[in-house]
C-alpha cells in the first residue's frame, strides 16, 4: 500500500479545488441576484399573486438538496457547469429571499409610511430604503447561507468535477490513499469554509458604524 | 378514465416505501444519538463539563465546517463502513455538531443569577446541570430545534451518494426505469414535506405542553402583583 499521491494526484484535487472555489463564487452572485429578485417580487405583489412567491420559497425550503439536483440533472439539458450553477443559484435564492424578506419585517414601518408619503413608489422603496438596510443588517446570514453554498457544491458532484468528486476518483483509484485524500479533502474545506466566517465577520465590522449611526438630530 | 401513467406510479410505489424505511430510521437514530451527543459536546462548550473546552470547541468547528458529504466519504471509503452505517454515522457527526451550537445558545442565554441561587444552595454539578440548566435552555430553543431536526430528515438523502435506498434514490431509481420525473419527484417531496410537517408540529405540541406545565402561580406573590392595580 502506498500512502503518498503522486504530483498528477494533487494536481487533480487542486483542479478540484478551483472549480469548487468558481463553483461556489458564480453560483453565490447568481443567488444573490435571484434571491434580491424573488424578495422584491414578492414585496411589490398584491395579495392575489403572492403563491408564486410562496410556492417557490417553501417549496424549495422544504426539499432535500440532493433530491433537487437529482432532478435538475436528469431533466435539464445544459452542459454540467451551467446546470450545477443554476441549481445551486434556484435552491440557495429561495433561502435568501426568506432572509431578505425577515429583514425587511424587522425594519422600521414608518420608514416606509414616511417614504410612501413623499411619493415613493413600492419600486423605489425597496430598492433605495429597505435592500440596503436589510443587506447591511443581515451580513451575517447571508455568510451564513453563502458558507452553506460552499459545503453544498461538493453534492454537485453528479458530473462537475470539483474537489469532492476529484477525491472520489482517486479513491476508487486506490483504496490505500483514502486517509491521505480524505485528509486532504477535510483540511482544504475546513480552511476555506472558515476562511468565509473570517471574512465576513471581518465584513460585519466595517459595517457596524454605518449600521449603528444615529440619527443626526437626535429625533 | 386514469392517465396511463398511472400504473406505473403504482408499480413504483413500494421502492419509494423501502427508501421511506430507511429514511425513517436513519432520521429517528441519527437524531436520538446526535440530539443527546450534542447536548454533551454544547455542555462541554459552555464549561459545565470541565476542561473539554477545546475538545468540544474543535468537534464543533470540524463537523461545522467540513461538507457532509466528504464527512461521508471519510466513513465509506476510509474506514470502509456499509453504505448504511457510514450515512449513519456522518449524520450523527454532523448532527451532533450543529445540534450543540443550537444547544450552546440556549445554555448561554440563562441568566447568570439562577446558577449563582443554584450554587449556593449546595446543588452538584449534576444537578446543576440536570434540573435548571438543560430544562430551561432546551425549552427556550424548542422552534430552533425544530429547525435543526427537519434539516436533518432532509439531509438524510445524502445516504443516496453511497446507493443506499432512501426517498431520493428510489425517485432516481423509479423515474429512470419508467421515465416519468415529475410524478415520482412530487411522490419524493410529498413525503419529505410530510415529514417536515410532522417534526414541526411535533415541536409545538411539545412546546404547547412544557408551556402549560412550567405556567405554575407563585405561592408568594411578588411585590408589583401586592400593589393595586393604577387606575
Amino acid at each position: 500500500m502506498d500512502f503518498l499521491l503522486t504530483t498528477s494526484d494533487l494536481m487533480l484535487l487542486w483542479q478540484g479545488l478551483q472549480m469548487t472555489v468558481l463553483l461556489a463564487c458564480v453560483a453565490s452572485i447568481f443567488t444573490l441576484l435571484l434571491g434580491i429578485a424573488v424578495a422584491l417580487y414578492r414585496f411589490l405583489m398584491p395579495g392575489p399573486f403572492q403563491w408564486v412567491g410562496t410556492l417557490y420559497v417553501d417549496g424549495i425550503r422544504s426539499m432535500p438538496l440532493v433530491l433537487y439536483l437529482v432532478l435538475v440533472f436528469t431533466i435539464l439539458p445544459v452542459p454540467p457547469f451551467q446546470r450545477a450553477v443554476f441549481a445551486l443559484a434556484t435552491f440557495n435564492a429561495a433561502f435568501i429571499a426568506e432572509v431578505i424578506r425577515s429583514a425587511v419585517q424587522s425594519l422600521d414601518k414608518n420608514q416606509m409610511r414616511a417614504a410612501a408619503l413623499l411619493g415613493m413608489s413600492d419600486y423605489q422603496i425597496f430598492m433605495t430604503i429597505a435592500l440596503p438596510q436589510s443587506l447591511a443588517r443581515m451580513i451575517p446570514a447571508f455568510i451564513n447561507q453563502f458558507n452553506t453554498l460552499l459545503k453544498d457544491t461538493s453534492l454537485v458532484s453528479l458530473g462537475t468535477l470539483e474537489l469532492a468528486k476529484a477525491g472520489e476518483i482517486l479513491m476508487e483509484r486506490a483504496w490505500g490513499h483514502s486517509f491521505t485524500v480524505i485528509l486532504i479533502m477535510g483540511v482544504v474545506y475546513f480552511f476555506v469554509c472558515l476562511g468565509l466566517s473570517v471574512l465576513g465577520q471581518s465584513l460585519e465590522k466595517v459595517m457596524r458604524p454605518w449600521k449603528r449611526r444615529k440619527a443626526p438630530l437626535g429625533g | 378514465m386514469f392517465p396511463t401513467w398511472i400504473n406505473a406510479v403504482i408499480e413504483g410505489l413500494p421502492l419509494f416505501g423501502e427508501g421511506l424505511r430507511t429514511t425513517l430510521s436513519l432520521f429517528f437514530q441519527a437524531g436520538v444519538i446526535g440530539f443527546v451527543l450534542g447536548c454533551i459536546v454544547a455542555l462541554g462548550k459552555s464549561r459545565y463539563i470541565p476542561r473539554v473546552y477545546p475538545l468540544a470547541w474543535f468537534y464543533v468547528e470540524l463537523f461545522r465546517n467540513i461538507p457532509l458529504l466528504v464527512i461521508l466519504f471519510f466513513f465509506y471509503y476510509a474506514l470502509q463502513f456499509t453504505g448504511y452505517v457510514a450515512g449513519l454515522l456522518a449524520l450523527i457527526a454532523w448532527a451532533s455538531a450543529f445540534t450543540a451550537e443550537v444547544v450552546r445558545a440556549g445554555i448561554e442565554s440563562l441568566e447568570e443569577e439562577q446558577i449563582k441561587a443554584a450554587r449556593l444552595l449546595g446543588l452538584s454539578r449534576f444537578q446543576l446541570i440536570s434540573h435548571l440548566v438543560m430544562p430551561q435552555a432546551l425549552m427556550r430553543i424548542l422552534p430552533v430545534l425544530a429547525n435543526q431536526f427537519m434539516n436533518l430528515a432532509k439531509n438524510t438523502s445524502i445516504v443516496y451518494f453511497v446507493g443506499v435506498l432512501d426517498v431520493t434514490y428510489a425517485f432516481e431509481q423509479n423515474s429512470a426505469k419508467y421515465f416519468l420525473f415529475f410524478q415520482f419527484f412530487f411522490i419524493a417531496l410529498g413525503i419529505y414535506i410530510t415529514l417536515c410537517l410532522i417534526i414541526i408540529y411535533a415541536f409545538r405540541l411539545l412546546e404547547y405542553f412544557t408551556k402549560t406545565r412550567r405556567a405554575i402561580k407563585p405561592v408568594i406573590p411578588s411585590d408589583d402583583q401586592a400593589l393595586p392595580e393604577p387606575a
